[in-house]
C-alpha cells in the first residue's frame, strides 16, 4: 500500500500488532519502532489493547513504546457520530457473515476500531490509520469505511505494510 | 474411541481409506504428538528429504548426539528410512494421516505444529498451558483465520483463551500452514472445505540453509 501515515495523522493500533512484533529486543519490534520514529508518529493504543496485552503479561511492549515516546495509551471516546456507529454495525455484520456467527457473538473489540477511526476523523479533522495484523477484521473495517464514505480519510494498514518481510521466520 | 482410517495415496494420485490394521503406525503417530522434538525431525525429513543426518543437525540446530538418537528412534518407529547404499546415508520419511469422520486428524501439518513448540515461545507456552489437543484445535482455527473466516479474537473465543493468547497462537502457526499447504498431501483432509482459501503470507517454504541437492 502506498498510503502511509505521517506526523499529522492519527494511527490507531490493535492488540495483534504488539503480539506480532514480540518483545522489545526483537528485530520485528525494532522495525515497528523505526517505522513510527521515522515518520514522527505517536501510535494511539486504546486502553483495551493495553488490557489485552496485560492479560498475556506482555504489556511491557506498549509501555516501552510509551516510555520511548512513539506510543500513547488513550482512553478513547465511545463513538457517537452516526457514521461511526453505523460503521461498527457494518463491521459486526461482515465478521458475522464471514464466520457464520450470530452478530451478537462478534467481539466488540473487533468492531470498535472502525467506529473510533471515524470518530477521531470527526473530532480531530485528521486522516486516520488503523494498524492491525488481523486481515479479517481489517477487511471488514475497509468495507465499513468505504460504505460510510470515509475511504481516503480512514485507511487500514497491516503488519505487512510496515514491517520488513518475514525472511527471518523459522519454518521448522 | 473413534474409528481411525489410514489414508494412503494410490498410484492414480487419489487416496483410499482402509480400516487401520497397522496399530503400530497409530502408536508411532501418537508418540510424535507427545514428543515435539521427534515430531519436528520427522516433519523435516518428510517435507525436505531425501536428506542426511548432518543436514538435520544444521537446519534444526540440534546437537549431534540428539539428532542421532532421535533419528534412530524414528527408524525404530518405522517412520524414517535410512538408505545405507549412499554415503552419507540418506533419510526419507513418508507422509501419513489418521483421519476419522469427525474432528480427529493427525497429518504432517499437525505434527509440524507440535514440533514448532520446540522453537517458538508462544506455542510452547500455549501447549504447556492448554495441552496438545487445544493446540491442534488452534491449528484448525488458524486455518479458518487465514482463509478469511474468523478474526483472531473469534479464534481466541472459540479456544476459550485470552484474546492476546489466541492472536499469538494464530500468528505462530503460520509456518505449519504455509509448509503444510505445499508439502502435506493430506492438508485438505485437515481443512476440508477451506484448504484452497488459506493464504499465509510466507513466501519461502524451505528452511535455511536451503538444500543444495535435488
Amino acid at each position: 500500500m502506498s498510503e502511509e501515515p505521517d506526523t499529522s495523522d492519527t494511527v490507531l493500533v490493535d492488540t495483534n500488532v504488539f503480539v506480532a512484533v514480540g518483545e522489545p529486543e526483537t528485530a520485528k519490534y525494532r522495525s515497528l519502532r523505526e517505522y513510527a520514529q521515522r515518520r514522527g508518529l505517536v501510535l494511539l493504543v486504546p486502553q483495551r489493547v493495553h488490557w489485552e496485552l496485560s492479560a498475556m503479561h506482555v504489556a511491557n511492549r506498549v509501555e516501552t513504546a510509551v516510555e520511548n515516546g512513539w506510543a500513547e495509551i488513550v482512553d478513547p471516546p465511545s463513538p457517537t457520530q452516526a457514521e461511526a456507529v453505523t460503521a461498527m454495525d457494518v463491521v459486526r455484520r461482515e465478521i458475522a457473515r464471514r464466520s457464520d456467527k450470530d452478530e451478537h457473538d462478534v467481539e466488540k473489540a473487533d468492531t470498535v476500531l472502525a467506529g473510533l477511526a471515524i470518530e477521531y476523523c470527526h473530532r480531530r479533522g485528521e486522516t486516520v490509520f488503523v494498524l492491525t495484523d488481523d486481515r479479517v477484521a481489517g477487511a471488514a473495517i475497509r468495507l465499513a469505511v468505504r460504505q460510510q464514505g470515509y475511504e481516503g480519510a480512514v485507511t487500514v494498514i497491516t503488519r505487512d505494510d510496515i514491517l520488513d518481510s518475514d525472511d527471518d521466520i523459522r519454518l521448522i | 474411541m473413534p474409528t481411525l482410517t489410514e489414508e494412503r495415496p494410490t498410484a492414480s494420485g487419489g487416496t483410499r481409506s482402509s480400516p487401520i490394521d497397522d496399530f503400530d503406525g497409530f502408536l508411532a503417530a501418537a508418540t510424535l504428538l507427545q514428543r515435539p522434538r521427534l515430531a519436528r525431525s520427522y516433519v523435516y525429513i518428510c517435507y525436505y528429504g531425501r536428506t542426511t543426518v548432518q543436514r538435520v543437525i544444521d537446519t534444526l540446530a540440534v546437537a549431534r548426539a540428539t539428532a542421532y538418537d532421535d533419528i534412530e528412534r524414528l527408524e525404530t518407529l518405522s517412520l524414517v528410512e535410512r538408505d545405507e547404499g549412499t554415503r552419507p546415508h540418506e533419510l526419507t520419511a513418508e507422509p501419513f494421516a489418521f483421519v476419522d469422520q469427525d474432528e480427529l486428524a493427525i497429518t504432517p501439518t499437525v505434527l509440524h505444529a507440535v514440533g514448532l513448540t520446540e522453537i517458538d515461545d508462544d506455542l510452547e507456552y500455549f501447549q504447556h498451558r492448554h495441552g496438545t489437543g487445544r493446540l491442534i484445535r488452534a491449528l484448525r482455527l488458524a486455518g479458518e483465520h487465514y482463509a478469511g473466516r474468523l478474526t483472531q479474537r473469534l479464534v481466541a473465543e472459540k479456544l476459550d483463551v485470552a484474546p492476546a493468547e489466541g492472536m499469538a497462537v494464530v500468528q505462530a502457526l503460520r509456518p505449519a500452514l504455509a509448509a503444510g499447504q505445499e508439502f502435506d498431501p493430506y492438508f485438505d483432509r485437515l481443512f476440508s472445505d477451506i484448504a484452497d482459501e488459506i493464504e499465509v503470507d510466507i513466501d519461502r517454504v524451505r528452511p535455511q540453509p536451503d538444500r543444495t541437492d535435488e
